[in-house]
């Protein structure tokens, strides 16, 4: 569905989807005017538990390694701890300090410019891929490569071909290699597939990915179990099951994000000329929520709030929970589809969607749910687009240089 | 020494920040400021101006979601530098996208543009994109956090 039916589908005059723009520019102002102290000393304190568990889980391994009796348990339950500390870097830190989410409170350590994570793409390119890509041009078919990776047919929309009747396994390999599955992502596998990839630039990418990418994997596979002695093997296994877990747990969250029945794809080439109030409906209709309790939220990256995070990715992920409450409301108030659900099912019709789009649409029957049926007959399509500068109001002349002062730094 | 070892720690951290600048500084050559990329076009065409039109839109969204340079196109670094017209200063909602400071400050010394534009320094901003009744058609930068 393009974003120009958008208007037919949510049943919203011009007006109302401005008014709706307006409202959440509200909540965005209220969040900034209000993130302070409280908001910091957050995220310093997911830090320093991510960092204790890291610790603990290398201090549990060493120590347990030397013994025949503990080196079994002492192994799993190190390689968990790793693989949740892992969880916890990747989801609710890397990912969102990369967002840019904390560089309002000038830490030169928390900020998106100098964070590099502990998973095998290098920040830059996530910077581009999912920063950029990924949400500028939220599943739209063609531009987001989120939609199936380049690997799985994820919209009915997409062409089938034989090759699609082996997503089951494909997705199963993904899932496992997840890591290694989101280092390859902005190499844009289908450009290099259709020869359109710039050469120089793949090998550039491919070049860095194979510097932190076998940094990682030196460190995790050879620099640990080397420190383990002559019980590296046991080392070894807990780093591979610390990885499996992260790479499993990212690879259900990002999944649920996107794939549930009721998040919708686009097929829009141009979105030049969308408004903000647009994007900001194309963003709640193209994401997709999971319930859960404060910690599955954390340990989600708070991505559990994917509508919270698409219309505001750069607002601090604490904030989501709050700011839900309220775009819900919204959604409520605007007959608009707000798509959430638990997470085992969630991700049950995001499997559901994977396996039934191996095989080709005519022996599979879709899961979106029907427009509501327009509420007048002959309904005028409506005209949305961005008003010239004759239609426009003037610039206000006078200056805001109160922003300047340090209430407006602070 | 409990009172002494955080400020030393903070020093260091401070000066390993300013190091890796320093060395950043030395490669940002100054023949990206010839043809600096958010104000060059796909099809090669470039138009170095304060005026908000000399700006490429698709490539200025880019720079801003994807945190790299609009002169050099490499990964921002901390502070983030704007560059803008007094009035722009004043708004606090700048055109162009974030730089490097040193490609700012190279910038704002070419001869054409020298005395339109004058570099504001920030850890964070909002990135705002145009709605459709307002004055503003382009995506606009508020620094959040001034330095």
């Amino acid at each position: 569905m393009a974003i120009s039916d958008v208007a037919e589908y949510a049943h919203l005059t011009d007006e109302e989807v401005e008014q709706l723009g307006r409202e959440l520019d509200a909540i965005r102002a209220e969040v900034e005017e209000s993130r302070g102290p409280a908001d910091a000393a957050y995220i310093r304190r997911v830090i320093r538990a991510q960092r204790l568990m890291m610790v603990a889980s290398r201090v549990v391994m060493a120590v347990s390694a030397h013994d025949d009796r503990t080196r079994k348990p002492g192994a799993i339950a190190g390689g968990t701890v790793l693989g949740l500390a892992k969880i916890l870097e990747n989801m609710e830190i890397g990912h969102n300090v990369m967002h840019g989410q904390w560089d309002w409170m000038n830490d030169p350590e928390i900020h998106s410019s100098n964070w590099e994570w502990d998973t095998a793409q290098p920040a830059e390119q996530w910077k581009h891929s999912h920063n950029y890509i990924h949400h500028q041009f939220t599943n739209v078919l063609g531009h987001d490569n989120d939609v199936g990776y380049g690997v799985l047919r994820m919209a009915r929309e997409q062409k089938w071909t034989p090759v699609s009747l082996g997503q089951p396994v494909y997705n199963a390999l993904l899932a496992g290699l997840f890591q290694w599955g989101v280092a390859l992502h902005d190499l844009d596998l289908e450009r290099i597939r259709k020869m359109e990839k710039d050469p120089k630039e793949l090998r550039r990418q491919l070049k860095q990915i194979y510097k932190k990418g076998s940094r990682q994997a030196l460190k995790d596979y050879v620099v640990y179990p080397a420190m383990a002695g002559k019980h590296w093997r046991t080392t070894l296994a807990a780093n591979a099951w610390a990885n499996f877990m992260r790479n499993m747990w990212s690879y259900v969250i990002i999944f649920c994000g996107h794939f549930p029945d009721g998040a919708l794809h686009f097929t829009e080439e141009e979105l030049e000329d969308e408004t903000r109030a647009e994007w900001y409906l194309r963003q709640i209709l193209g994401a997709a929520n999971f319930k859960g309790g404060p910690l599955l939220h954390v340990m989600s990256g708070n991505l559990g709030f994917q509508i919270e995070h698409h219309l505001f990715p750069d607002l601090p992920s604490n904030r989501y929970a709050e700011i839900s409450v309220k775009v819900r409301a919204l959604c409520e108030k605007y007959d608009i589809p707000y798509t959430t659900g638990p997470l085992p099912v969630q991700y049950g019709q995001a499997l559901r969607t994977i396996m039934k789009l191996s095989l080709p649409n005519g022996m599979t029957s879709s899961n979106s749910p029907n427009p509501p049926p327009p509420e007048q007959e002959n309904m005028i399509p409506l005209d949305r687009r961005r008003k010239s500068e004759s239609e426009r109001p003037t610039r206000r002349e006078e200056t805001g240089s109160w922003s300047r002062t340090a209430r407006g730094a602070s | 020494m409990v009172a002494h070892g955080p400020r030393r720690l903070v020093s260091l951290r401070s000066l390993l920040v300013r190091g890796a600048q320093a060395v950043a500084a030395d490669d940002t050559p100054d023949h990206h400021v010839d043809r600096p990329y958010a104000w060059t076009h796909d099809d090669g065409s470039l138009t170095l101006a304060p005026e908000v039109e000399a700006l490429d839109r698709t490539r200025v969204t880019q720079c801003a979601l994807s945190r790299v340079c609009g002169v050099c196109a490499e990964p921002l670094r901390r502070p983030v530098a704007f560059v803008g017209t007094d009035e722009e200063r004043a708004r606090n909602a700048f055109h162009a996208p974030p730089l490097h400071q040193v490609c700012a400050d190279a910038l704002v010394v070419r001869r054409e543009v020298a005395g339109a534009w004058t570099v504001t320094t920030t850890s964070g901003f909002e990135f705002v994109r145009p709605g459709r009744d307002e004055p503003e058609t382009r995506p606009t930068f508020q620094p959040n956090s001034l330095l």
